[in-house]
Parts: C-alpha cells; sequence; structure tokens
C-alpha cells in the first residue's frame, strides 16, 4: 500500500514542479510582452498622419463664375475643405458645448458668435446634436490676390436635435440660405462673416424611369405586376459574408439556378456597411455586386438588396458618411433592371432600445431621401423584425416589409391586422423554422415539422397573394458570433434553417419553398 | 407559508397594484394651448432689443428655438401682462441675418416664424480693407485689388447697394470712384500707368475713412541698351582688369529698371572660348569684371538681362606686352631659366604670369610644369630622378610666345 502512495506523491511532486515553471515562464514572458507594447516605433518619424474623413456632406458648386478672378480647381477644392471643416466643428462644438478646433475655421471676430453661443447654451444647459446634409454653393466674389472669397450657400440642409438638461426638447430639419465671407489666414481659409438669408427653393427635378413602381397597392415590373416569391439568400459557405474574400461567382451561379427552377422570382441580398468601405467604397466589392446582379438579370431574378448591415451607429455625426456610402452604391446601379427595392437596413427597429427611436427613425428618413435623391428608379423599403413596426415611416417607403418567427398559429391574426391599417404593398421578408432537432434542442422542430411549417404558410400565403421571402437556402455550417451571440445553441439554431442541408441534399421544406 | 399569510399578502399586492394604477392618470394638456396672438415682428435693426411675444391660451412655460446665423438655442420664456415674452440674447439681436423661431411647448413645435435683423446703419461704420498684390508692374496691365468690407459697429457687413468711395492717388493724378456694395463688399481694381513709382489707396463708407494703403509699381521689363569697356590699358598683361558697363536700363515706358536686376556678360574670346561674368545694376547701370587675358586677344562681349534684354555686342582688342624672352640653360640643360621677362614699357612683369613647360619624348608627353612669374624669372629644373639622361623635346609656352627646343640631350 505503501509504494502506490509513494508513487501518487511522486507524480504529484513532478507535476507541482512542471505547473510551478511553466507559470514562472508564463509570467516572464507577459512581462516581456508588456515591455514591447506600446507606442509603434515608427511614430519617432513623426510622419505626416493621414487625415480621415469624418464629415461629408454632399457639396455642389453651382457656378464658380464671378467678376473677381477665375477660381482654381485647386483653391476651390481648399476651399470647400475648409468650409465643411468649420461646419463640424461648429457641429461638434455645440454638441458639447466646448470651442474646441474653432479658432482654425473662423477667424477673430467671427469666432466671438460661436463663443457667446457655447456660453449661453452651455449655461442653460442646452446642447445641440446636427449636421448638414446638402449645400449647393455658388460663388460671388474671388479677390485677385486669392485671398477672400464670397460666396452663398443655398438650401443647406440642416438636421439638428436640441436637447434641455440631456432630455430632448425638439428635432429640427431646416431649409436656409446663408452668404459666407472667408479669408486665407495661416494656410487656413478662415469664416469672416456669415449672414442668414432668405433661402428661395431650387428643386432639383429628379426623373424616374419607371422599372419599379407601386400602382394602387400593387409592385408593378416593367409595367406588369409583380408577386414576390423570394428567398433570402446567402452562399452555403460564405452566410453573412457574401463578398468577402471566399466570393465565387460560379457557386452563386449555380445556386441561383436551383433558386429559378423551384420557381422563385426574387432573392435577397445583404450589402455589409464596414465590408463594404464605409465612406469610401471599395471598388472592388461594387464589381462582386454588379457580378452577382448581372447573374441575378440572366437568371430574371429580382433582387432585394439589403443595406446598411451590421451598422449600428446613426449618431448625427455619422449621418453624412452613410450618405456618401449610399450614394456611390445606389447610384453605381441606378440604372440596373435586377433591382427591385432597396431595403434600408435590416430589423433597425432592435436598435431602437440602445441608439434611441426618434434618432433611428430620423436616420433612416434622410437616407430614404438621399436614395430616392441618387436612385429615382427603384423602390425603397425597410426590413422591419416585428409586424408591430410595420407602421412605421409609411410615407417613406414603397412597400411594407417584416419578418415573422413567431408562431404560425397566430400569423393570420397578426397578418390582417398589420394589412387591415396599411395601404401599401406589404412583403413577409423573413419567415422560417430551423430543423435544429439535436443536442442542444432535444425538443426542438424536426425536418419533418420544418417542412408541415412551409406547407401551411404556403397555403395562408396563396389565399392571400402574399409577397414572401423565406430564410433561408442553405443550412450553414459556420455562423458569425456577430449575428447570434456566441452561445451555441443560438449558433445552432440559426445552422438549421435552410431548405438545404449542409450537405447540398434538398430537405423535406424543399417541396414547399413555392406554392406550386 | 400557511393560507392566512398567503391571503395578507395578496391583498397587499392588491392595493399596492390599485395604488400605482390610479396614479399614473395624469392629464396631458399640451393639446390645449393655443395662441390667441401672434408676433408680428418682422424685421429689426441691430443692437436694439428684440423680444418675441406670443398670447398663449394658458400661462404655460414655453420655449422659444431660434435658428440663427451662427448657431442655435433655446430661450425660456417669461409672463408678462399676460403675454409670454421671449427675450432674444444680445449675441442674437447684434448679429445681422434671418432668425428663425418656433414656439416649443412639451416638445410640441407651435408656431414657427421667421426675422430679419437689418445691418445698423445708425452706428459707427468700420472698415476692413484688403488690398493686393502689394506690388505690380507699370504700362496699365497689370493691377492691383482693393476690397472693402464695411460694418456697422456690431461687426455686421453693410446692407447691399451702400455707397463704397474708392480713392487713388498716382504723381498728379487723384481720383474718386464711387461703387454700390455688393456681397458684403465692394471693390475695384486699380490700374498700374506708365510711370513706375507708389500708388496711394483709401477708401470711405457712410463718413469713415480707411488709413492709407500702398501699392508699389514697378517698372516693366528691361529693354536693350548698349554697353562700354573701361580699362587702364590695352595690354594683355593678366594682371589689370577691364570693366564692362551698360548704359542706364530701361524697360517700354523709359522708366529705370528696378535696382538689382541682374545682367550678365557674355565674353568670347579669340579661340571661341566662352568667358562670363555678372553685375547687378544701381540706378539701371550694372558694371561686369574681367582679369585682362595674358595674351594678344579680340573679346566679343554681349550682355544680356536674360529673358527679357540685351546689348548690341562690343569688340575689345588687347596688344601683347612682349614679343620674346630668354631661354637660358644651365646644369646639363636640367635647369631653365625664363627671363628676365619684361613688359610694354620694359618694366619687370608683375609677379603671377603663368609659363608652362612640356617635356616630350619622341613626340609623347611626359609631363606638363606650370610655374608663375617671380621678379621677372620663371625657374623650371628637371630632376634626374624622373628624367634619366636622354634626348627630350621641350615646348616653354606662356604670355602669347611658344618656344620649342627639339632633341636636347639632359
Amino acid at each position: 500500500m505503501i509504494a502506490p502512495n509513494r508513487n501518487i506523491y511522486r507524480i504529484l511532486l513532478v507535476l507541482s514542479f512542471l505547473a510551478l515553471n511553466g507559470g514562472i515562464l508564463y509570467g516572464i514572458s507577459q512581462v516581456f510582452l508588456f515591455l514591447n507594447t506600446g507606442a509603434d516605433r515608427t511614430s519617432m518619424l513623426n510622419l505626416t498622419k493621414k487625415s480621415q474623413q469624418v464629415y461629408l456632406p454632399k457639396i455642389i458648386w453651382k457656378d464658380t463664375l464671378n467678376p473677381g478672378r477665375t477660381m482654381e480647381s485647386q483653391t476651390l477644392s481648399e476651399i470647400q475643405q475648409d468650409y465643411l471643416d468649420a461646419w463640424y466643428v461648429k457641429n461638434v462644438a455645440y454638441k458639447a458645448n466646448d470651442s474646441f478646433g474653432i479658432n482654425d475655421f473662423y477667424t477673430q471676430n467671427a469666432r466671438k458668435n460661436l463663443y457667446k453661443t457655447i456660453d449661453d447654451n452651455s449655461s442653460k444647459k442646452v446642447h445641440i446634436e446636427g449636421t448638414t446634409i446638402k449645400h449647393n454653393t455658388h460663388l460671388d466674389f474671388y479677390s485677385a490676390d486669392g485671398q477672400l472669397v464670397v460666396f452663398t450657400d443655398k438650401n443647406v440642409k440642416e438636421y439638428q436635435r436640441i436637447y434641455k438638461e440631456d432630455s430632448l426638447l425638439l428635432e429640427k430639419e431646416t431649409l436656409t440660405a446663408y452668404k459666407v465671407m472667408m479669408l486665407l489666414e495661416d494656410g487656413f481659409w478662415k469664416i469672416r462673416h456669415m449672414v442668414k438669408e432668405a433661402n428661395l427653393l431650387e428643386q432639383d427635378s429628379i426623373e424616374s424611369n419607371k422599372k419599379t413602381v407601386v400602382i394602387n397597392g400593387k409592385i408593378m415590373v416593367k409595367e406588369e405586376p409583380f408577386y414576390i416569391k423570394g428567398i433570402n439568400y446567402y452562399p452555403q459557405k460564405s452566410p453573412w459574408d457574401m463578398f468577402g474574400d471566399n466570393f465565387d461567382i460560379d457557386v452563386i451561379a449555380e445556386d441561383f439556378e436551383i433558386i429559378k427552377a423551384a420557381g422563385l422570382n426574387t432573392i435577397r441580398i445583404f450589402v455589409q456597411y464596414e465590408d463594404f468601405g464605409k465612406a469610401k467604397v471599395s471598388l472592388d466589392k461594387l464589381t462582386k455586386l454588379r457580378s452577382v446582379l448581372d447573374l441575378a438579370e440572366q437568371e430574371n431574378l429580382q433582387v432585394v438588396a439589403t443595406l446598411f448591415d451590421f451598422y449600428g451607429d446613426y449618431s448625427i455625426l455619422d449621418w453624412t458618411l452613410t450618405h456618401r456610402h449610399v450614394e456611390q452604391i445606389v447610384s453605381e446601379f441606378k440604372n440596373h433592371s435586377a433591382i427591385l427595392a432597396w431595403d434600408i437596413k435590416n430589423e433597425p427597429n432592435l436598435d431602437f432600445e440602445s441608439r434611441g427611436k426618434g434618432l433611428v427613425l430620423s436616420w433612416l428618413k434622410e437616407m430614404s431621401n438621399q436614395i430616392r435623391d441618387f436612385d429615382p428608379n427603384h423602390l425603397i423599403t425597410i426590413g422591419w423584425s416585428d409586424p408591430e413596426s410595420a407602421k412605421l415611416l409609411l410615407d417613406e417607403i414603397d412597400f411594407v416589409s417584416f419578418h415573422y418567427y413567431r408562431d404560425l398559429e397566430d400569423f393570420v391574426d397578426v397578418y390582417d391586422t398589420v394589412l387591415s391599417k396599411i395601404d401599401k404593398p406589404i412583403v413577409l421578408q423573413e419567415f422560417g423554422l430551423s430543423s435544429n432537432k439535436g443536442l442542444w434542442n432535444p425538443f426542438g422542430p424536426s425536418e419533418e415539422d420544418q417542412a408541415s411549417y412551409y406547407k401551411d404558410f404556403q397555403k395562408i400565403m396563396t389565399e392571400r397573394t402574399m409577397h414572401y421571402m423565406s430564410w433561408t437556402l442553405y443550412d450553414f455550417t459556420e455562423v458569425p458570433s456577430s449575428v447570434v451571440g456566441k452561445l451555441p445553441w443560438r449558433k445552432h439554431k440559426q445552422k438549421h434553417f435552410g431548405f438545404i442541408d449542409k450537405d447540398g441534399k434538398q430537405k423535406k421544406a424543399f417541396e414547399f419553398i413555392t406554392d406550386k | 407559508m400557511n393560507l392566512k399569510q398567503g391571503i395578507h399578502v395578496f391583498t397587499l399586492l392588491f392595493v399596492l397594484f390599485l395604488s400605482i394604477g390610479f396614479t399614473m392618470v395624469t392629464i396631458d394638456s399640451t393639446d390645449d394651448i393655443t395662441i390667441v396672438e401672434f408676433p408680428d415682428k418682422k424685421t429689426v435693426l441691430a443692437g436694439t432689443e428684440i423680444t418675441i411675444n406670443y398670447k398663449l391660451s394658458e400661462q404655460v412655460s414655453a420655449q422659444l428655438f431660434c435658428h440663427t446665423s451662427y448657431g442655435s438655442t433655446i430661450i425660456d420664456g417669461i409672463f408678462k401682462n399676460g403675454e409670454t415674452v421671449f427675450k432674444f440674447p444680445e449675441y442674437i439681436s447684434k448679429k445681422k441675418g434671418l432668425v428663425d423661431y418656433t414656439l416649443v411647448y412639451n416638445n410640441k413645435k407651435l408656431h414657427t416664424s421667421t426675422l430679419e435683423i437689418l445691418t445698423n446703419k445708425n452706428t459707427e461704420t468700420h472698415m476692413e480693407s484688403y488690398l493686393g498684390p502689394p506690388s505690380i508692374i507699370a504700362g496699365g496691365m497689370d493691377y492691383a485689388m482693393l476690397v472693402v468690407v464695411p460694418t456697422d459697429d456690431y461687426d455686421n457687413p453693410v446692407a447691399d447697394s451702400t455707397e463704397v468711395i474708392i480713392r487713388h492717388q498716382f504723381l498728379n493724378l487723384e481720383k474718386e470712384d464711387i461703387y454700390l456694395s455688393d456681397s458684403f463688399i465692394g471693390w475695384k481694381n486699380i490700374f498700374s500707368y506708365e510711370q513706375s513709382g507708389r500708388i496711394l489707396v483709401s477708401s470711405e463708407v457712410q463718413n469713415t475713412n480707411s488709413k492709407e494703403y500702398a501699392i508699389e509699381v514697378f517698372p516693366a521689363q528691361a529693354e536693350d541698351f548698349v554697353i562700354r569697356c573701361k580699362r587702364k590699358h590695352e595690354y594683355a598683361d593678366g594682371n589689370q582688369i577691364s570693366s564692362f558697363i551698360t548704359s542706364a536700363i530701361k524697360d517700354q515706358f523709359d522708366n529705370i529698371v528696378v535696382d538689382g536686376t541682374l545682367v550678365e556678360f557674355s565674353i568670347t574670346n579669340t579661340s571661341g572660348m566662352l568667358l562670363k561674368t555678372y553685375g547687378t545694376t544701381i540706378n539701371g547701370i550694372a558694371e561686369g569684371k574681367m582679369l585682362h587675358p595674358d595674351k594678344k586677344e579680340l573679346w566679343n562681349v554681349t550682355a544680356y538681362v536674360v529673358g527679357m534684354g540685351m546689348s548690341k555686342t562690343i569688340d575689345v582688342a588687347y596688344k601683347p606686352i612682349l614679343e620674346d624672352y630668354t631661354v637660358v640653360f644651365k646644369d646639363d640643360n636640367r635647369k631653365i631659366i625664363i627671363g628676365p621677362i619684361s613688359s610694354f614699357m620694359k618694366q619687370i612683369l608683375p609677379d603671377g604670369a603663368i609659363l608652362k613647360l612640356k617635356i616630350f619624348k619622341d613626340d609623347t608627353l611626359l609631363e606638363t610644369k606650370i610655374k608663375t612669374s617671380s621678379k621677372g624669372y620663371v625657374i623650371f629644373n628637371i630632376e634626374q630622378s624622373f628624367f634619366p639622361n636622354d634626348t627630350y623635346t621641350l615646348i616653354i609656352e606662356g604670355l602669347g610666345v611658344l618656344k620649342e627646343f627639339n632633341d636636347l640631350q639632359l
């Protein structure tokens, strides 16, 4: 009995020795690691910092003819940059009631006015979050020595949220004209005078090619009524990352054939805000998106493109960046006949709680204006996550989209109540059932349950000639944590919503992918 | 927990719920507030006290949101004679421009209107003037621009069509022009005259006068000119200095070019080589200097103000100072004494004249020795260690004389 005991002691001794040494080594390595962090060594070189674009409202120089001196394009772009920066520092200053940066963009006399406003607002506990969205500048005068410029900025679209003691007092959108004098001082164009003037509205006319329209509650495509029988689409290997490194147009082409053969006529795809390059959309991503759209056109599939996926900032000073993002995407494809609609954002109502309902709705409203300005040819919708939100922003959209993952039994009730209030086409943009019966969910729905769910749903939808888009074509093997979080049972559920399983075999539900 | 306790707890909760339920009921009276009298102000002079008066159906604490040229703010109303009065803070009432205001009560916009604040002409006028560029070229093509930005005492730009008087003086001329301001400014292009000099500029708006500004008018581009040569003697002694002097260089309007204008003197000698010297002008005259050649020469000299004007070419000839000099060989021809070298008046040549000795063997140049004269003599030594005893050909060159000694035994 003694010998094994001794062996156990030996083993324990050796193991604890190893563990102690391991611990010491780990400790030392951590100290080394810590000593090696800190400022990047290249910072010694004081290299020029790359300036980041933080404020990008649309600015258009309507004319630069003036009696003084011919405007050079280089100078014009410097004036434009400094003028917008002046607006930016002003917006930031009024948001925080802090005068940081004002000196650089307002001359000594002009900055006094801002300081006084800041002091007053600060003492009244008022702060204002604002941004300008559009500027239309007309040059009035540029002096011969190139040091002084006067211009009129018309139809300045300004959006402001005014807070008193941190609670929102009101929200205001204004269209204003300003006459501005700027002087070149210390290499900066600084504002010397700024006078608000009467604004004479000038409307830019926007012509639609009427490829997609909504008439009498019906979606029309090329003058024919169109009923959406669609599916939310991600390639099986790259869910939530369709345009990433694994982008393979051949795989997508095969999928589109499957979708077409199944009798569907529409797909919904997702354009991610960060992945596409935020305010500076990458050409590579646009090319990929174009090839997908071209393919859809070949297969005669309509596309609902959901923008701003994984975007969640909404802060007012970020607005103009999102506007430039959408401008580059939407105007690029404004004549593409594969597109049925731009879906501004997927389930924005989920951000109401964290970002504020008012802020999110204002952002969506302005975004719908932006999209319509840049692409009058395609429809606009918002993919609400629940039927209750569907009544929001009805004036901004062409058709209503909502998602439904609740009990099938309640659907008819909910749908009929939503429908009765809304006179725009209604699209059930996401619905589905995960056949995730297994380790993580032993009592969950099986493939048979999923099939009968779709069967019943098709019946309801046929009776009501509903527009629908199911979730989704494939079962996935990987689901990024950014979608449903890190919890394995949640991920597991997301992996089994497909009509086709991970081996490429059609599941039982596939039979009911359409109503045929 | 027995049954009795359970009933107690239930009753307690029930009463709690009821009380919450009843306290939640409040009357929201926002919709009842109506505006009985609207403010009637449309335009106000800057600097005057500005109040916006509303008569509301009830005395409630409403707020006024103001959107102005430089920013926005919220003004709290006060009650006065049954009206709700909003007094603009000074920094708003002193600044020109439209003020959009919105009456807000309980986060609702009740009324929106606009007030225009005008420049106050009754206050003292101030002026900022911007003149540029500060210097221009004579001849009437170039101009400087004067931009006058008049403001009232509160730093508001004056209204359009305010008279701006711009005066300028040049030599005997004094001129006054009246302009109407537009886009905050009055401005004038002041063109140069044919003469160079200084134009003085000033301006006046609403009886306020600016200070004096000056535009420097510089002469235009140099025209062609002539040069002459000034020298102590005409001998090529390699010692004295010749000066080349321009006439007064002028522009097409007879203005003498600016002091410091660079003139390049370009000299071509007999063998086609180019020599250059430079001078800058004072009162239009530039002087370039060059050491005399050390042999007979004919120089062609032309001067340029590069890219603008040039002189006529002049020829300058130099006479040789001597025809020949004596060469004496000593120490088995290894020591060569040249001299005495005498100059044009038989005086001993000043030190520093250059002579060359070239040593050839069978038509191959072995070495060139260069020495300068000292006290009228140049002495060359040909060392035995470098040149063993043999026959060599020696050539002596300098001061325009060339002497050849063939197959000399060393």
